[in-house]
């Protein structure tokens, strides 16, 4: 499933290993969205609880099965 | 497994630390509340505020630090009671081993036990679950609903985790039963911040300082102490605040760098190398980094707020704060990807060293060296399977082991099987049968006996789970020939197998000598789970047979066992009450066997034994029948149906089936009996296992009751006695004998009769049995009249002691068979009966046929056939046998 993960934030980019291998990207307002492919919803539950074990805030999360675009 | 006592420690609080007097006060209503929920993410000061609760407490309060290797239960709940036990240290001892049996018991079961070990607390104990979120077996979270729904009055929960357990938390809310603590509430105010830079850092801040950190980091004492470590040594303080409070990265990326960057390179490393360990002590480190002196950085880390967390008071063992260990090793692995591997080597390698196998599996298999993990995990297994009974963890790592490692030792293999079955995942078990099987047809040598016989041992247990007993029989036979003498428990296992499925094919010999062999290789390894199903088979094999002394022998030989030294205490409750019961009443010690028989209702556990409690049930239901209590039989009857509709016993209790029936023949309800015989099909002519011979024995007793099948009922009693004695069992052909002698009896062949009956008597006389015989009613006594009186003239010679009858006559003159509610009360009937009729009834009752009566009371053939016409009319009976069993049960004999 693919995701897209909206933090409050910037975050480097090399945190990617540690979460999933998402695509880590910041933007200008101070966010960071973190997307990309990831096996199924389990994976889905580790990724948000290790997001949450940085004490980063959550701000949206979407989930789309193909690569057109994300549904909210 | 050893257990950590670093995890049962509570953390020293810290001599410099922020008071948080509200949220300690908040605390201490816990009290009132069952659950004190403590969640928010990683670094708000979870740990410490439970830590510096209990240092001001007057509450007791226990702690256990949890993390992802307790996800087994048994584990989890070894962890629990080890805790309380650093309290109480009498507590738990039960619930402990029944946690360690190697056959898992229902976590109620278990939880019951403990619950009940701590009902008897009189003083308030709060049991501290710390990083809770590091579980994710369901079966823990059910065992802690249960546990909390059951909780007993003076224990209380307090729970510290990064997300909302899956407990029923909105009920416990709505009650009132939890106390929360949340991000929210744990975030430092302004002045609790102001404290910390100037009581804890050193540092003095302005105001406008604090309110730009507490805007950037929003009260997250992680942040705040990252904060104040980088602000250590920094000469502009407020340069540094303005531009932190004004950048928008992740607080970790700006401040962790900074922080770590500033250290020696030395430290820097060590910072990295041991971010891979859970914990840490001075010579683990010195292993994994291959440099000295960690001892003094450990201390230099704690001194200096380092996120280092002693985890005793000598300072011993310390562990990264979780928050900055993850950073740490996200760290090692940008900057040192290849050295990872090694560190998790060289740690492995301590743990080995250091008697802590189960981590060094752990960091095994994450450095991948397989096999080095296979050679550990082959080490430990047997102690898992047979003594901890951490079967969830055995799993996890057989299951993280690569196939291609597997093949290389088979008997991994076997051991994969076992804990698989344990968890009734019995095809996935059956794979791994296979497996084992293809890997030992490549290999050779004497170890391959071994596992070849370990292997035929698993594999005998699951083709008995399916019923298949030729299988069962060969696999298990071969178990034993092929496992050498020292390999006593796997020869246990072969050995309970095969003696069942020798009992269940009537090979009621080999089974006898199979299971007491089990049983003494049980007492052996001290397993009570072994001992007792080889205890459970063998006496009711011994006590279905009649072997009374020997039944009670094994009994006997149980509560000794459970008593030597040694061998760890297990609880045998109400197993041997009930064979003892059943033994006492088969001698028709009544007043005993209520007893043994009440004890064991009261003390089997329903769920972990439905079938023994049923069989309790089912004898105090024939007590009640013999005391002449009808409406008390019907009663345990009942309890017995509803126990067999609420486990999974449906249709399978074989036992209560016959007994209902057996009830139903004797109060003369035959509609009932035969619409049985039609449910199961019985027929004269069946081919039938031994374990079905109950079923037939009532068939017999069936068709003698209905008068006119009595030559079926000699039929099938002649196969009976033949299939008994072609399989040399005494208990099934004493039963034989008797119902052969009754069909006699209704053949009107007398001396048959009696012959049958002095075979049974003289078969049955060395173990001195009396029911088997007075159960059957009045035809019995009447042949034994008849035995007596041959005894008397003393010829011919019987091969049975007068003794013997005289107790059995004695026997059924106390018994009685109770009214059955259709008919009319005592007082009515021996009204109704005139008294010449009652003196006809008794001369029935004696054997007479209306012939002799006639001649006994000087009367015409026609009269005498007139009164007993009379007496069946006002009894409202049908035959002799229903009229003097009624005559009985009115005591008008």
């Amino acid at each position: 499933m693919n995701v897209e993960i909206r933090i409050k934030g910037t975050l480097k980019q090399d945190w990617s290993e540690w979460l999933e291998g998402l695509i880590v990207s910041n933007h200008a307002d101070g966010e960071t969205v973190l997307s990309g492919q990831i096996p199924d919803q389990s994976a889905f539950l580790g990724l948000l609880n290790r997001i949450h074990g940085l004490n980063l805030q959550l701000l949206s999360f979407s989930q789309y099965d193909s690569a057109d675009s994300p549904n909210v | 497994m050893l257990l950590l006592n670093t995890k049962l420690n509570v953390p020293p609080v810290r001599l410099a630390h922020v008071q948080r007097a509200h949220l300690i006060q908040k605390l201490d209503s816990l009290r009132e509340h069952k659950l004190a929920l403590i969640v928010a993410s990683a670094g708000y000061g979870k740990t410490a505020l439970v830590s510096e609760w209990i240092a001001q407490s007057s509450m007791r309060a226990v702690w256990f630090s949890i993390d992802t290797r307790d996800n087994d239960p048994v584990r989890f709940w070894d962890y629990v009671v080890a805790a309380i036990q650093t309290a109480y240290p009498e507590i738990g001892e039960q619930t402990l081993i029944l946690l360690h049996e190697p056959q898992p018991l229902p976590i109620e079961t278990i939880l019951s036990t403990l619950i009940n070990e701590l009902s008897a607390l009189h003083d308030m104990l709060a049991i501290v679950l710390d990083d809770y979120h590091s579980i994710e077996s369901s079966a823990i979270h059910d065992g802690l609903a249960f546990l909390i729904e059951h909780m007993p009055s003076k224990i209380r929960l307090i729970m510290t985790t990064r997300t909302d357990p899956p407990l029923p938390l909105a009920r416990m809310r709505v009650r009132g039963q939890l106390l929360e603590l949340r991000s929210a509430d744990l975030r430092f105010s302004p002045p609790q911040i102001e404290a910390f830079f100037t009581d804890v850092m050193g540092l003095s801040l302005t105001t406008a300082e604090v309110a730009a950190l507490d805007t950037r980091v929003e009260g997250w004492v992680a942040g705040l102490q990252l904060a104040g470590l980088a602000l250590q040594g920094k000469r502009d303080t407020a340069e540094f605040i303005a531009s932190f409070a004004g950048d928008h990265r992740y607080v970790l990326d700006y401040l962790g760098d900074e922080i770590l960057d500033r250290q020696p390179d030395a430290m820097q490393e060590f910072l990295l190398q041991t971010s891979i360990l859970e914990r840490l002590n001075a010579d683990l480190c010195d292993a994994v980094t291959g440099v000295g002196n960690s001892q003094s950085a450990l201390e230099h880390l704690e001194r200096h707020h380092f996120f280092v967390v002693a985890l005793d008071d000598k300072r011993q063992w310390y562990r990264y704060h979780r928050l900055f260990a993850d950073f740490l090793h996200h760290r090692l692995k940008l900057k040192h990807p290849d050295q990872v591997k090694v560190l998790h080597h060289r740690a492995s390698l301590w743990f080995e060293r250091s008697g802590f196998q189960a981590e060094a599996i752990s960091h095994a298999l994450t450095a991948e060296d397989n096999e080095r993990a296979a050679e550990l995990v082959q080490g430990i297994a047997e102690l898992l399977i047979w003594r901890r009974a951490e079967h969830n963890t055995l799993l996890g790592w057989l299951s993280a082991l690569p196939d291609t490692v597997m093949q290389k030792y088979p008997r991994l293999y076997v051991y994969h099987a076992w804990v698989l079955h344990l968890i009734n995942q019995i095809s996935a078990a059956e794979q791994r049968i296979h497996d084992a099987e293809n890997a030992l047809k490549h290999a050779d040598g004497a170890a391959d006996t071994l596992i070849a016989g370990m292997l035929a041992a698993v594999h005998s247990t699951l083709t008995g789970l399916n019923q298949q007993l030729p299988e069962t029989l060969a696999l298990s036979r071969k178990a034993l020939e092929l496992l050498p003498e020292d390999a006593v428990s796997w020869r246990c296992m072969a050995a309970i197998n095969l003696g069942v499925s020798c009992a269940y094919m009537g090979e009621i010999h080999e089974a006898v000598e199979v299971l007491s062999y089990a049983m003494e290789l049980s007492q052996e390894i001290g397993s009570s789970f072994a001992m007792l199903s080889a205890f459970w088979h063998l006496s009711s094999l011994q006590t279905a047979q009649l072997a009374l002394r020997a039944a009670e022998n094994t009994c006997r030989q149980l509560e000794y066992a459970a008593q030597m030294p040694g061998l760890q205490r297990f609880p045998i409750p109400g197993y041997v009450a009930l064979l003892l019961g059943e033994i006492c009443m088969e001698r028709n010690d009544l007043v005993a066997a209520e007893r043994y028989l009440l004890e064991s209702a009261d003390q089997i556990n329903p769920e972990s034994f439905p079938v023994a409690l049923l069989r309790a049930y089912v004898a105090l239901s024939r007590l009640k029948t013999i005391q002449g209590d009808g409406e008390g039989a019907d009663h345990f009857l009942q309890l017995a149906e509803q126990l067999e509709r609420m486990s999974r016993l449906q249709g399978r209790a074989t036992l209560l089936s016959v007994t209902r029936a057996r009830r139903w023949l004797e109060q003369g309800n035959y509609e009932a009996v035969e619409k049985w015989v039609a449910e199961n099909r019985l027929g004269p002519d069946d081919a039938f296992g031994y374990h079905r011979e109950g079923h037939y024995l009532l068939l017999v007793r069936l068709y003698i009751a209905k008068g006119n099948m009595i030559d079926q009922a000699l039929y099938l009693s002649e196969r009976m006695v033949k299939r008994a004695e072609a399989g040399q069992r005494s208990g099934s052909l004493i039963r034989a004998l008797i119902v052969q002698s009754l069909a006699f009896y209704a053949d009107k062949d007398q001396q048959n009769a009696v012959g049958s009956l002095v075979r049974a008597l003289s078969l049955a006389e060395p173990e001195q049995p009396l029911r088997v015989f007075a159960d059957e009613g009045h035809a019995v006594a009447v042949l034994l009249e008849k035995v007596a009186e041959v005894q008397r003239r003393g010829q011919p010679v019987l091969p049975v002691s007068a003794d013997y009858v005289a107790r059995l006559l004695a026997t059924m003159g106390k018994a009685t068979v109770p009214p059955s509610p259709r008919r009319v009360t005592t007082g009515h009937v021996a009204d109704a009966l005139s008294p010449r009729e009652l003196e006809v009834l008794r001369l029935l009752a004696d054997g007479l046929e209306s012939n002799e009566i006639a001649e006994r009371l000087v009367i015409a053939v026609d009269t005498a056939r007139t009164h007993i016409k009379n007496i069946y009319s006002k009894l409202d009976v049908h035959s002799r046998w229903e009229a003097i069993k009624h005559a009985e049960a009115y005591h008008l004999l």
